[in-house]
């Protein structure tokens, strides 16, 4: 017994908890700078379905020049 | 229960000032509700802190409070297996689901989930719309039904109204505020209802455990009464009957993976950076919600032992531990509770059948003003068939909102899941995939479940949904394009721990 619990309890309880908050921190820290496309609309048109201009890669314009990036506000 | 004209007069107060400000925020938000976009996905412009508040508080509807907090007083530390369903849930809907939803409902520039699916398996038949709107409509209806059960049941133990007037009242701020003021509405009213949920989930516990005589007398006297019920496996111990409750428990979190209004938030998300920030705030909240229900559950258990309706225990402890106006505003976190996730599903339900059928199918030139004002009329209507169900068979209860909450998961999940990771899903595939886990999760209550360890329904369904789903893809011909753009999603979204090439 620890704290009155089982320790099968204290186990019980440390798995239902640190396991969802460390993916979920370890995505955001992976993915805390996308802003995603619909920050921008010029970015969203180029990439939308059905559109004949290739989707931009991050931090250039369509055609190449380099742009800012948007600040991160996470 | 409270005297009529003392305390009950503070309880009333506090909860026509919580009345109040919904119907405001409703009337705020009406100006983004005029188009069928605003209406159902508050024009996809909210911010990451609403749709994590607003994701949980759908998904947790007024059985966290009184049926989560009763089970920690039936089992006791049982139900963290409840728990580790929960968190697990909602941080791989985050951290996995999200962000290439997120992605391909904006590329089809959807705004419901059968939206999504159709154009994802270039589905002309819209046979993937009707089969949605049918499970959708039904299901919406049972779980509406139930949460207004359990309106007027907090009503009358609460203030002590009759049942029958707990239910009108609920139901007429509910659609005040939803057919006004639509998704953003109900968003924003989720924020206002999920705040004062982790509240009361915070301090009712630690007022409990206090009142008991502390963390260790409390536990000292539940294992008097029950050592079981402090062990992980509760009575039963690890036999068969133990695991597969903790299965059971284990799978009512699984939902938050895929069932259509939990999705519905993703989608409604300003741009992925949101989402990103949303996942931790979500599964804090989750994690003091479900462990601050089992807690004061297990406490009330201590304060309160021999109640005849373990799901009553929050009331109890509410009006016998606080004042009145603190009553009051447990009362309101109850109904917040509710609240939040009924006028989530009528605004679901609105959607299957405006955007679904309406639009998509048999008026598709209507003017987006006209369809609005049809999606308004439709949740009033579906409102009140829930109101009609809820006042003839007030005896429902919160069984009937996990048997609705996985009919609705076991028809979408697994198709939603295969439709964003797995390029070979094929229109038949996904189509049999819903029926089937559908049906399983039905047949299963019906026939198979009590002569089966109550193993909870959404196993079977999710089972038979993803074999289903993946067996007949097989069994068809491939998608014309290859599934491409499962790839070229990923090539942009990344993987859940790395970045992709839209990643700034």
């Amino acid at each position: 017994m620890i704290a009155g619990l089982p320790a099968a309890t204290w186990v019980l309880m440390v798995v239902s908890v640190v396991p969802g908050i460390v993916l979920v921190v370890m995505a955001h820290r992976a993915h805390r700078g996308d802003m995603g496309d619909a920050a921008d609309p010029r970015g969203r048109a180029a990439g939308a379905a059905g559109s004949p201009e290739p989707r931009p890669e991050a931090g250039h314009e369509a055609d190449g020049r380099q742009v800012p990036r948007r600040p991160d506000i996470a | 229960m409270p005297e009529a004209n003392g305390p009950s007069g503070a309880i009333i107060a506090v909860v026509v000032g919580y009345f109040l400000i919904l119907v405001g925020i409703g009337w705020w938000a009406s100006r983004e509700s005029r188009s069928v976009k605003g209406f159902y996905v508050a024009g996809k412009k909210l911010p990451s802190w609403v749709i994590a508040f607003s994701s949980n508080t759908t998904g947790e509807s007024g059985w966290l409070l009184l049926g989560l907090t009763g089970m920690g007083y039936l089992v006791g530390f049982h139900a963290l297996w409840v728990v580790l369903g929960e968190v697990l849930g909602v941080a791989l809907a985050w951290a996995v689901v999200a962000r290439p939803f997120k992605e391909f409902t904006d590329r089809y520039d959807a705004i419901t989930v059968p939206d999504y699916l159709t154009d994802r398996f270039a589905d002309r038949l819209n046979i993937i719309r009707i089969v949605s709107a049918v499970i959708i409509f039904t299901m919406v209806g049972a779980y509406t039904a139930a949460q207004l059960t359990a309106t007027g049941k907090a009503f009358s133990s609460f203030i002590g109204t009759s049942y029958e007037a707990g239910v009108y009242i609920g139901l007429a701020v509910i659609l005040l505020y939803t057919s006004i003021g639509g998704f953003k509405a109900v968003a924003y009213s989720d924020v206002l209802q999920g705040v004062l949920m982790f509240l009361c989930l915070l301090i009712l516990p630690i007022v409990g455990i206090w009142r008991a005589g502390g963390w260790g007398e409390m536990l000292a006297g539940v294992g008097e009464a029950d050592p079981a019920l402090l062990r992980p496996m509760g009575e039963h111990g690890l036999t068969v009957p133990g695991v597969m409750s903790a299965i059971s428990y284990v799978g009512i979190g699984l939902a938050f993976l895929g069932a259509p209004q939990l999705l519905t938030r993703f989608m409604s998300a300003r741009n992925r950076g949101q989402i990103s920030q949303g996942g931790v705030l979500a599964v804090f909240c989750i994690v003091v919600f479900d462990i601050g229900a089992v807690l004061t559950g297990v406490a009330g258990r201590y304060l309160f032992p021999g109640l005849a309706d373990h799901e009553t225990i929050l009331p109890v402890m509410s009006t016998e531990l606080f004042p009145a106006v603190i009553a009051g505003v447990i009362l309101v976190v109850v109904l917040a509770a509710i609240m939040s996730t009924v006028d989530s599903l009528l605004i679901l339900a609105s959607s299957s059948i405006v955007r679904d059928i309406f639009q998509k199918i048999l008026w598709p030139k209507a003017p987006d003003r006209s369809l609005s004002l049809v999606g308004r009329l439709l949740t009033i209507v579906l409102g009140l068939a829930g109101l009609g169900v809820a006042l003839s068979e007030p005896r429902m209860i919160f069984w009937f909102v996990l048997f609705a909450w996985s009919g609705l998961a076991s028809a979408f999940t697994p198709v939603v899941l295969c439709s964003l990771f797995w390029r070979r899903t094929t229109l038949a595939g996904a189509v049999a995939g819903m029926i089937a886990g559908f049906a399983a999760a039905m047949l299963w209550v019906v026939f198979v479940k009590d002569h089966f360890y109550d193993l909870y329904e959404m196993i079977p369904g999710f089972a038979a949904g993803f074999a289903v789903t993946i067996g007949v893809s097989l069994c068809t011909k491939p998608p014309p394009d290859g599934g491409s753009i499962v790839d070229d999603v990923k090539r942009v979204v990344g993987g859940p721990f790395s970045a992709g090439e839209g990643d700034g």
